[in-house]
């Protein structure tokens, strides 16, 4: 309890809180060896109702942790913690609410279906704790079992059912309590493809219709930016990127945000001009490139080293030399490869020493007329200088380097291999 | 799924002559003899006379009071020690792999307990503790005692009662509770637990409400273990029992096998309703367990969050400590000034202790003592090593040809671990002791009997081994072109072997220290360590007793430190692995 607790409870000033607020949090794991290993090294970020917070990252960047943390199933080192400015967690002070006091719900990777209770049983857990009126469980889990559609399988037990019908079973469990706040640790990531995208749409309708805040964690940017309202991209323990999917997307802060979500072709340069009226000039490998000068970051000078990216899907690729308009870089190459993947079509070219990568619909407009080259065959890449960004190398935040120094003994999942198997190169004795 | 290079090795080298498989086969059947022959030739010999059934054993055994009464006592004994061990070991499990009062040594400590301190050393090492006169805690509670003005010239404690018994029997029995509901929450998916928590509910109620009945299965068969080895127990009966004078069915029989003139029908009556009790007790463990309502065994156990008990947490350790030193410090310590001494006293006395019992114990050529510790020794290396040579072969063969010769193969190393040694021991004494086979007062039926009873150790720890090895490292050897002898050799055998050490230091130690089997089947001319032990009890000469139960003590917690030590220097494999593989294999 805290001062600045709420006792009355009440819900009126609700949209200027945060669900959920984190402050400085961190957590370092003392590893059995002696050393000390930092999950979490000082992240902040503000959940609010109703919103739907992606964190990305990969494995080992502390991700599970901050979740866990959140959850309270983690007691963190520093840093504090706050679900609707009631301080449910802090390092310094020494104050952790358990997680059964957080009255949070969550959903598992493992889906964690109680073997020994059947659907029902395991719906109705989180009511009977709170004492709920015997009527009104039957009554509130036999709806939250219809709304995520397996209202049949009530009396089965989790050993019948398959692994997206359990996964709906701890979504049901985990939205039946009403909770304000509901974590998620990557729980599609054991399902198979198709089932994971009906959940994905479900999991989506069901939080803009309840209206719960969620924080979810994933390693999969796909599904990040699907079902985000805002990405939370991590590295290392820290956060280098809060925005929403497209603006992650289209404008990565740093090397390591471009190049971990989604494909990007990347040169490394200096800037040569920096373009007050509108196109600013980045010498490259391949040649000079021409910019918008609102893609540079502000800031950059003529002189400092700079890694120009551009998504593959603003390279077009034509047989013909297209007429210069101005606004574009166009250059010549010949194509390696390329690669049908149904909707779109990948392709590789060698421009110079340098390989870029490519991609377009097979029937899109501003493709050449035909989408399938030869390859070997002389191929010119055109890309709009509103589509190349430049971000500076070294300067600013460490985590601006995409290769820095990723020595972090991963902890990421808590998640230790099971089964020790006598494997790999070195343990065979002579 | 057996791989189709693995397949198409055994294809080929059936054509020419399986030698693995006729090895794998042979030895399988011998062992099946060795179980089912005594078993079934006692059953005739005892219950059929001239062709028709005759039970007259069996009528004897049912008129006889003092049969009534050790059926009596072993039953308080499992309805009271046998819960009170398995609530203890399902506590401590839960607080080592759940809360913040794990103490990484207790945990690799406990499941070792009966290897470190055999349950001989552990039950007289309590009679020098807790004798009603000359116990070393009744002295030291005696004189405290004074100091406040209460003068008793003996007890407080008084170990040759109901209590005093039932004490020693529940802390005997806490590791194999504690082992089996340990692994089974180790192995436990730990996100039940935290969707649990996530719910709303606080620790207690996961546990209850989650946790145990999620293993449900694990207690049922520790529940079962707890039975076999409860009505097995024999060191506590004839050593505490007989203070307190309690039988127990363990006693009853073995010394129906001793009595003359025989009354070894008798004992194999008892041995039989032992049968039919423990039959009972395994269906409705196995009923239990169906239905697959449970957390599967294997699944993805992750780092548990842990429960942070607070100010509890140092209490916890403390009747954690308690407990070890219970089975381990005190009864050795007991011991030793016992063995130390001229005389069994109450006080220790410094000035008097020497080293005259152990030196006439050890260096007096031919006595008795020195002839069942070089008896016991032998057996203990000859066994460990035959019983992990057959185990490691039958568990090769069975992993590789799987399907119904694993089952049937793995099943038969398993049997005698649902039978109470007492029965196998009785059965292999009737029916090999006398004609045709006449090997009574031989080594030989000592080692064919310690085989049998502890082959389920030796083909558990056999198994750990070779799950420890993964399929594909063999493959990868067939498919460069390894043959199927050149791949055991290379690879399986090596990665093999800190497993099978582990099962051979398990296997010597529960021969050395064996006490049932011992006293079935020993006698003048083949005295093992078991075997003296009790007479040596019988004469009462307790500084004797003393030094041989602080010699065991001393040779078994070596040969286990040695093998663990050796075995976790080489490769990435840790002691605790180890530990862990000798302690699976206990049950």
């Amino acid at each position: 309890m805290t001062p600045e607790d709420p006792a009355s409870g009440g819900t009126t000033a609700g949209n200027e809180e945060p669900a959920i607020r984190i402050v400085g949090l961190e957590k370092h794991f003392r590893r059995t060896g002696g050393g000390v290993v930092t999950a979490v090294a000082g992240v902040s970020l503000d959940i609010e109702p109703g919103e739907m917070v992606v964190v990305l990252g990969p494995s080992g960047c502390g991700k599970t942790t901050l979740l866990r943390c959140i959850a309270g199933l983690e007691a963190p080192t520093g840093g504090e913690i706050y679900s609707r400015n009631r301080l449910i967690s802090s390092g310094d002070r020494g104050v952790i609410v358990s997680p059964e006091k957080r009255a949070f719900g969550m959903m598992f990777q493992s889906y964690a279906v109680w073997p020994h209770m059947s659907v029902f049983q395991n719906v109705a857990y989180p009511l009977k704790l709170r004492r709920v009126p015997k009527a009104e469980i039957q009554e509130r889990v036999g709806r939250i079992l219809d709304l995520v559609g397996i209202g049949d399988l009530g009396t089965e037990y989790s050993s019948q059912l398959s692994g997206g019908q359990q996964q709906r079973i701890a979504l049901a469990r985990s939205l039946v309590a009403d909770p304000e706040v509901i974590l998620f640790d990557e729980p599609l990531s054991n399902v198979d493809a198709k089932v994971r995208e009906d959940l994905r749409i479900e999991l989506l309708t069901m939080q803009k219709r309840i209206g719960f805040a969620g924080v979810y964690v994933t390693h999969d940017q796909e599904e990040a930016m699907a079902i985000a309202d805002r990405i939370v991209v991590m590295k290392d323990g820290v956060v280098v990127q809060v925005g929403p999917p497209d603006q992650v997307y289209g404008a990565p802060s740093s090397r390591f945000v471009a190049s971990f979500i989604g494909v990007v072709n990347e040169f490394v340069g200096e800037v040569r001009a920096t373009g007050d009226d509108s196109r600013a000039i980045v010498d490259t490998e391949i040649g000079e490139m021409s910019l918008a000068s609102a893609n540079l970051t502000t800031g950059t000078r003529v002189g400092d080293q700079v890694a120009v990216v551009i998504r593959p899907e603003s390279v077009s690729v034509s047989a013909m030399r297209p007429e210069s308009d101005g606004d574009s870089n166009t250059w010549s190459g010949t194509l390696r490869a390329q690669m049908f993947r149904g909707s779109y079509r990948d392709y590789l070219v060698d421009v110079g020493s340098r390989q870029i990568r490519a991609r377009g619909g097979s029937a899109a407009g501003r493709m050449a007329a035909r989408g399938v080259f030869d390859a070997g065959e002389a191929v010119f890449l055109t890309i709009p200088a509103t589509a190349i960004r430049a971000i500076p190398i070294n300067s600013g935040r460490g985590e601006a380097n995409g290769e820095g120094s990723a020595d972090h003994v991963s902890s990421d999942t808590g998640v230790p291999p099971s089964v020790e198997e006598i494997g790999g190169a070195g343990t065979v004795p002579d | 799924m057996t791989s189709p290079v693995a397949r198409y090795a055994r294809g080929r080298s059936w054509r020419s002559l399986d030698l693995f498989g006729v090895v794998g086969w042979t030895l399988a059947i011998a062992l099946l003899w060795l179980i089912l022959y005594p078993l079934i030739a006692t059953f005739f010999r005892v219950f059929t006379d001239a062709g028709s059934f005759d039970f007259t054993a069996m009528e004897k055994v049912f008129t006889d009071a003092s049969f009534y009464t050790a059926a009596r006592n072993t039953g308080i004994v499992l309805v009271t020690a046998g819960p009170a061990a398995l609530l203890i070991g399902s506590v401590f499990a839960w607080l080592n792999e759940r809360t913040d009062a794990a103490f990484g040594v207790i945990s690799r400590l406990l499941p070792l307990i009966p290897l470190l301190i055999p349950p001989i050393a552990l039950a007289v090492g309590w009679v020098f503790l807790a004798q009603r006169r000359a116990g070393f805690l009744n002295g030291y509670l005696r004189s405290g005692l004074d100091l406040v003005g209460v003068n008793l010239t003996e007890g407080p404690l008084n170990i040759g009662t109901w209590p005093g018994m039932l004490f020693v029997y529940t802390i005997a029995l806490v590791p194999y509770g504690y082992l089996v509901v340990s692994a089974a929450l180790r192995n436990m998916d730990t996100s039940l637990e935290e969707a649990s928590r996530m719910s709303g509910a606080g620790p207690w109620n996961t546990v209850l409400r989650i946790s145990l009945p999620a293993i449900r299965p694990a207690l049922a068969s520790a529940s079962l273990l707890l039975v076999i080895v409860g009505v097995s127990f024999f060191s506590v009966p004839r050593t505490i029992g007989s203070l307190a004078r309690i039988d127990t069915v363990s006693v009853y029989i073995v010394r129906l096998t001793q009595t003359f003139p025989s009354r070894l029908d008798e004992s194999v009556a008892v041995s039989l309703l032992l049968l039919v009790v423990i039959g009972a007790v395994w269906m409705v463990q196995r009923r239990m367990t169906r239905g697959g309502r449970h957390a599967l065994i294997g699944g993805k156990a992750g780092t548990a969050s842990l429960v942070r008990l607070g100010k509890w947490r140092w209490l916890a350790r403390t009747v954690m400590v308690g407990y070890i030193m219970a089975v381990s410090v005190l009864p050795f310590a007991a011991l030793t000034v016992v063995a130390l001494q001229p005389f069994w006293q109450a006080t220790i006395d410094p000035s008097i202790l020497s080293l005259n019992n152990i030196k006439e114990f050890l260096f007096v050529p031919d006595s008795n003592p020195r002839i069942a510790l070089f008896n016991s020794l032998r057996l203990g290396v000859m066994g460990g090593t035959l019983a992990m040579i057959v185990a490691a072969i039958l568990i090769s063969y069975a992993r590789e040809k799987k399907g119904y010769t694993a089952r049937i193969i793995e099943g038969t190393t398993k049997v005698p671990g649902a039978i109470s040694n007492l029965v196998i021991g009785v059965a292999i004494l009737v029916a090999l002791a006398g004609e045709p086979f006449n090997l009574r007062g031989t080594l030989l039926i000592l080692l064919l009997g310690y085989l049998v009873i502890y082959m389920p150790q030796a083909s558990i720890a056999a198994e750990v081994a070779r799950g420890q090895v993964g399929e594909e490292l063999l493959e990868a050897s067939y498919m460069l072109g390894g043959s199927r002898f050149r791949t055991s050799r290379s690879i399986l055998l090596p990665l093999m072997r800190p497993g099978l050490a582990a099962g051979w230091a398990l296997v010597f130690v529960v021969i050395v220290g064996d006490l049932t089997a011992s006293a079935i089947l020993s006698g003048p001319q083949n005295i093992v360590v078991g075997s003296i032990f009790l007479q040596i009890w019988e004469a009462g000469r307790f500084a004797h007793l003393a030094t041989l139960g602080m010699v065991i003590c001393l040779t078994t917690a070596s040969v286990v430190g040695i093998v663990l030590a050796l075995s976790g220097r080489k490769g990435k494999r840790s002691p605790k692995q180890d530990a862990e593989t000798v302690a699976s294999a206990v049950t």
